[in-house]
């Protein structure tokens, strides 16, 4: 079969950043082409240099400072040598894109029918041409009552609509080639799904090519054909998805594809003591409840994965858990003793054995404090643990622990990256030497081979200290390799819990299926195959909703 | 809006209220009007005749119920000086006021959108560093002192404006100028900041992936959401003009409420200041209202909360 004549060269792109430390190679002598109707898929973590390519094909990048040196063609002429009008005539009308945050990327004071109509406006269509565009685009994309909704703002929706919006946008020319920098990160895994299947029918109708930037090699494996491996702002390996996915020539794309999950099950203990206890916990605010009649028992050195989609009530019992917010009814018991009626001392205890890790490591670290500041706060506030003489060795020690070097106390959390940073939250949680330590979202925010570090340490710490962790994340593949329990939450309410591995693998109700289901996998055959099986649940789904019988 | 209205009215009834007692009792300590109003050798008899006309006689608390009582009959008093209803002199002064302060606010506004968004286009350019360096200039300069140097240059050294009054176009130009130095220093700063801001902010990145052109990602995309900001502290600087003419109104002999709140003051004539305050802060509540209108106008994420 004879190549086809490539739809966008992207030929030696090299683009440096000027930092105060000299020029940051941030993409080095990056070649790749995508022919029509193509997907391909481009694959690294974050600082790979894939959205910086990508932000270099779409002219985002401001040159100075960036600069940029190779070339990039659509069709076969240059976009760099082509005068600006002719270069933005081809945005938004031949190539488009999605970005990964659909909500700071819609501008939130105008419609959402204003936005997608805006593409038209710019291209030269006529006012109301352009909106009835926009209308049976919206509508396509799968908005709800289109012509109401059309006048709302950005704000108004919801994530997986908003995304949609984003898609619609896009669409709005039919443009030849679509790139869609992480589309689906920020989103539930539900909904990440519509929006990959969105993706899939848009494609077979329209015929665009498609460049599809991902961490996540279940997405990849989703959508793509090819893929192209990016380390440290060069192509480590590309090819055939099937070939790249099966037989991985480069390290790390090895590293990448390698399932984790033996690792992380270290010794278990056997019938441990109850450290913690839920009876019943219902949470509302004023009239919502966002949890309701969760029971549920942690053991010494046990693992409790809650799962859910965001929305489900998980960080609402985290919050119960960690004291921060009473339950409207039902009780939490620490050692037996209800934690909403201890006495003084007994609270002093709680807090010191009840420690949380938070999604946000840029966020929740304080960045006017060294390292050292971060990590020793609790002994401030728990003076009886440690002299404060003790204080740096002992700090020294935990990040030991954690994998930093001692020479990093004096360190401000600006200076470390975000798998360091939730490293050191971690260290300033084991301070005062917890017994359980609640991770809200603790590794949602990383890229997965950090990810993986981080989970390592954890499941280590575990081993080592006897933790128990109550593990709070939307990402049930990490779930399923961590957890020794499970819980599936759903709008407030436990849909199914039990050991992990059995409710992974023989899941009872619908939703944990569904859930199980739309978690991509990094495997194309079988990702084709539970595409398949999700679609018919969903049809099973929608008619026993609609009381047919099933 | 009407909920809304209401909690912000009864909100600042009670801040009114506050302030009237502040006022009422603070101008009393600039001390007896008598001795302002009689000559020198009045005798004991003419002075307490004075004071018992006035009601100077009665405890100050009795005096404050009296005037209570006379605003519940929209009745604020007489002038001493003026000899007629302290809201007549008030009412013919303000609408003086509030002409300079709209003028002023109007040209400093358009001026700041104009000078922020040009520096903001490229930070750290040549126009940008200028223009950053002089609206600091002009955002810290004393506007007492910036309108004796001006009258010293363009009405004593020149001769080409006027020093003082109203009339012709040409006794605005001062005042409205001096007025602006302060306002358009500090707003030039706000849209500066704000739309950069807007200017780097991800749904700018998208409407140039769409291929929209520079004149439409800086009005349609990056002003719209800077004017936010803006409005809040255009607003705030409205309430400021409105009583800070004063300094202003001294200067150039402008007959506006700041000039006139100076000579109640001066002329111990309680009933005129009182009113003016009382003008002025039902003025600034009037504006806030607006701004928060406006606001809620522009920002879809509060109208709908």
């Amino acid at each position: 079969m004879p190549e086809p004549k490539p739809l966008l060269e992207v030929d030696r792109l090299s683009v440096d950043f000027p930092t105060a430390d000299g020029l940051f190679a941030a993409v080095r002598d990056v070649s790749f082409a995508i022919a029509p109707n193509e997907s391909l898929a481009v694959i690294g973590e974050s600082g790979s240099g894939k959205s910086v390519t990508a932000s270099a094909i779409m002219g985002l990048l401001d040159s100075p400072p960036a600069r940029v040196r190779g070339d990039i063609r659509f069709e076969g002429r240059s976009l760099f040598s082509m005068p600006g009008r002719q270069r933005r005539d081809l945005y938004g009308r031949r190539i488009a894109m999605v970005f990964q945050d659909p909500l700071t990327h819609l501008n939130p004071v105008y419609p959402v029918g204003w936005q997608v109509a805006e593409v038209g406006r710019i291209h030269g269509m006529a006012r109301a041409e352009a909106w009835a565009r926009a209308r049976e685009l919206l509508d396509r994309v799968g908005i709800p009552d289109v012509e109401r909704r059309m006048h709302d703002y950005p704000h108004e929706f919801s994530g997986g609509q908003r995304q949609r919006v984003m898609i619609a946008m896009a669409m709005a020319l039919s443009p030849d080639l679509l790139i869609a920098d992480e589309p689906t990160t920020a989103l539930d895994v539900t909904v990440q799904a519509q929006i990959l299947d969105l993706l899939r029918d848009l494609r077979t109708e329209s015929g665009m090519a498609l460049m599809m930037i991902t961490h996540d090699l279940g997405v990849a494996a989703d959508i793509a054909e090819n893929v192209v491996v990016m380390q440290h702002g060069e192509i480590v390996e590309a090819g055939p998805l099937d070939r790249v996915f099966a037989r991985p020539q480069h390290a790390y794309t090895r590293q990448l594809l390698t399932d984790r999950s033996e690792e992380y099950r270290s010794l278990r203990p056997t019938e441990p003591p109850a450290i913690l206890e839920l009876d019943r916990v219902c949470v509302r605010y004023g009239s919502f409840e966002a949890v309701r009649n969760v029971s549920v028992t942690l053991r010494k050195g046990e693992i409790l994965g809650i799962v859910g989609e965001s929305g489900s009530g998980k960080s609402s019992l985290a919050s119960a858990i960690l004291r921060l917010r009473e339950p409207s009814s039902g009780s939490i018991r620490y050692h037996g003793r209800d934690v909403f009626a201890l006495a003084r001392a007994e609270e002093t205890a709680f807090h010191r054995g009840v420690q949380a890790i938070f999604q946000d490591p840029f966020s929740s670290l304080n960045p006017r404090m060294t390292v050292l500041k971060v990590i020793s706060e609790p002994w401030l506030l728990h003076p009886d643990v440690l002299p404060r003489d003790r204080w740096r060795a002992r700090a020294a020690e935990l990040l030991g622990m954690v994998g930093l070097a001692a020479s990093d106390l004096d360190k401000y959390p600006g200076e470390f990256s975000g798998g360091q940073r939730q490293r050191i939250a971690i260290a300033r949680a084991l301070a005062l030497e917890p017994e359980i330590i609640v991770c809200d979202e603790a590794v949602s925010a990383l890229d997965m081979t950090v990810q993986a570090q981080v989970i390592t340490l954890l499941a280590d710490l575990r081993t080592r200290l006897g933790l128990s962790y109550v593990f709070i994340a939307h990402d049930l593949t990490l779930v399923r390799k961590f957890a020794d329990h499970v819980l599936v939450m759903k709008s407030g309410e436990v849909i199914e819990q039990g050991v992990a591995e059995e409710v992974f693998a023989h899941p009872a109700a619908l939703y944990t299926r569904q859930l199980i289901a739309s978690s991509p996998v990094p495997d194309p055959m079988r990702q084709a195959e539970r595409r398949r099986a999700r679609r018919l649940n969903l049809v099973r789904d929608s008619d026993r909703a609609n009381g047919m019988p099933a | 809006m009407n909920r809304f209205v209401l909690r912000h009215g009864t909100q600042s009834l009670f801040a009114l209220l506050c302030l009237l007692v502040l006022v009422f009792f603070l101008a009393r300590l600039t001390g007896d009007p008598t001795d302002l109003y009689l000559p020198m050798d009045a005798s004991l008899e003419q002075r307490a005749a004075f004071a018992e006309s006035h009601g100077f006689n009665d405890p100050l608390v009795v005096q404050f119920g009296r005037y209570l009582a006379g605003l519940a009959r929209f009745d604020f008093g007489d002038s001493l000086f003026q000899g007629r209803p302290a809201i007549d002199a008030v009412l013919a002064a303000f609408p003086v006021t509030l002409k300079l302060a709209g003028i002023t606010l109007a040209l400093a506004l358009s001026l700041a959108i104009l000078i922020g968004s040009l520096a903001a286009w490229r930070p750290r350019s040549v126009f940008d560093r200028i223009a950053s360096m002089l609206t600091i200039a002009s955002a810290s300069a004393p506007d007492f002192w910036v309108a004796i140097v001006a009258i010293l240059v363009f009405a004593v050294s020149l001769g080409w404006l006027p020093t003082s009054g109203m009339g012709t176009a040409a006794h605005w130009i001062m005042p409205v100028g001096v007025l602006m130095v302060r306002p358009l220093g500090l707003l030039t700063q706000i849209v500066r900041a704000a739309m950069i801001g807007a200017l780097a902010s991800p749904y700018v990145k998208t409407a140039r992936a769409k291929g929209a052109g520079k004149s439409r990602i800086i009005f349609v995309h990056g002003l719209r959401n800077a004017m936010l900001t803006v409005v809040t502290v255009a607003g705030d600087q409205a309430a400021t003009l409105i009583n800070g003419a004063v300094v202003v109104e001294t200067v150039f002999g402008w007959p506006g409420i700041g000039n006139l709140m100076i000579q109640a003051i001066q002329q111990r004539d309680f009933a005129v200041l009182q009113a003016c305050i009382l003008v002025t802060a039902l003025a600034i509540f009037v504006m806030n209202l607006l701004i928060d209108i406006a606001y809620s106008r522009l920002d879809p994420r509060i109208r709908n909360a």
